[in-house]
């Protein structure tokens, strides 16, 4: 016997997998560092908590679901810090965006390393804008 | 489970193997380490949602605990390695 609630978990796992699917498609056509961890950095780790929330809930055993909960909030705490970790290491090392500042577009496989070390950006507004 | 039908079961791990392969693609061809360290995250993701995916379809109740151990451990070599090529070192 399946209730209403298996139906809603089935989607949920549904929705999870399309998370996934359009994470990797991003992974696989974006053409630069940054927009790759873009997509994967969020997609896929809202794909993986749907999706495997949807499984423990749809067991129905509370010890998987609390493992499942356990798993997804450590997920969702960690993710941006790695995400950050590669973002500032790419930074740092120099890789670049794939339209320079003027707005040209770059070829994605030769020059992705700028010969001088890129810094960071200024935002307009920032503490580090205001000072003259 | 009943709802999860065999037809479902087949549709849910092609399109998760078939997110596997453009991972792959992208890790042999990624120009930067930092794309292959991007590609590692996901890719420990992926295999975890597979796992969960097995579980309910054969019905093996173990896989849970391997589950919450990878989820700990692609977070630690995502960091790790980052760091490595920023500094060139782990630990000061």
């Amino acid at each position: 016997m399946s209730s209403f609630f298996d139906y809603f978990f089935i989607a949920l796992m549904f929705f999870g997998l399309f998370f996934i699917a359009t994470a990797a498609v991003g992974v696989y056509r974006f053409k630069d560092l940054y927009t790759r961890l873009h997509a994967t950095s969020k997609g896929v780790t809202f794909g993986f908590a749907a999706l495997v929330v949807g499984v423990a809930f749809l067991l129905g055993d509370q010890g998987d679901i609390a493992k499942a909960l356990l798993a997804v909030s450590f997920q969702f705490l960690t993710a941006p810090v790695a995400a950050h970790m590669i973002g500032r290491a790419a930074l740092r090392k120099g890789v670049r965006p794939v339209r320079n500042p003027e707005g040209e577009l770059l070829d994605p496989d030769k020059d992705i390393i700028s010969p001088e070390p890129m810094r960071p950006l200024r935002v307009r507004g920032s503490a580090a804008d205001r000072t003259p | 489970m009943e709802l999860f039908t065999p037809s479902l079961q087949i549709f849910f791990f092609a399109v998760l193997t078939l997110s596997l392969a453009m991972m792959i693609y992208r890790m042999i061809k990624g120009p930067h380490v930092l794309d292959r360290i991007v590609c590692i995250d996901a890719i420990a993701l992926i295999v975890i949602c597979m796992m969960a995916t097995w579980e309910l379809a054969v019905g093996t109740p173990y896989f849970f605990d391997a589950i919450l151990v990878l989820a700990l451990v692609g977070f630690l070599t995502a960091v790790a390695l980052a760091k490595y090529v920023e500094r060139g070192e782990i630990i000061e």
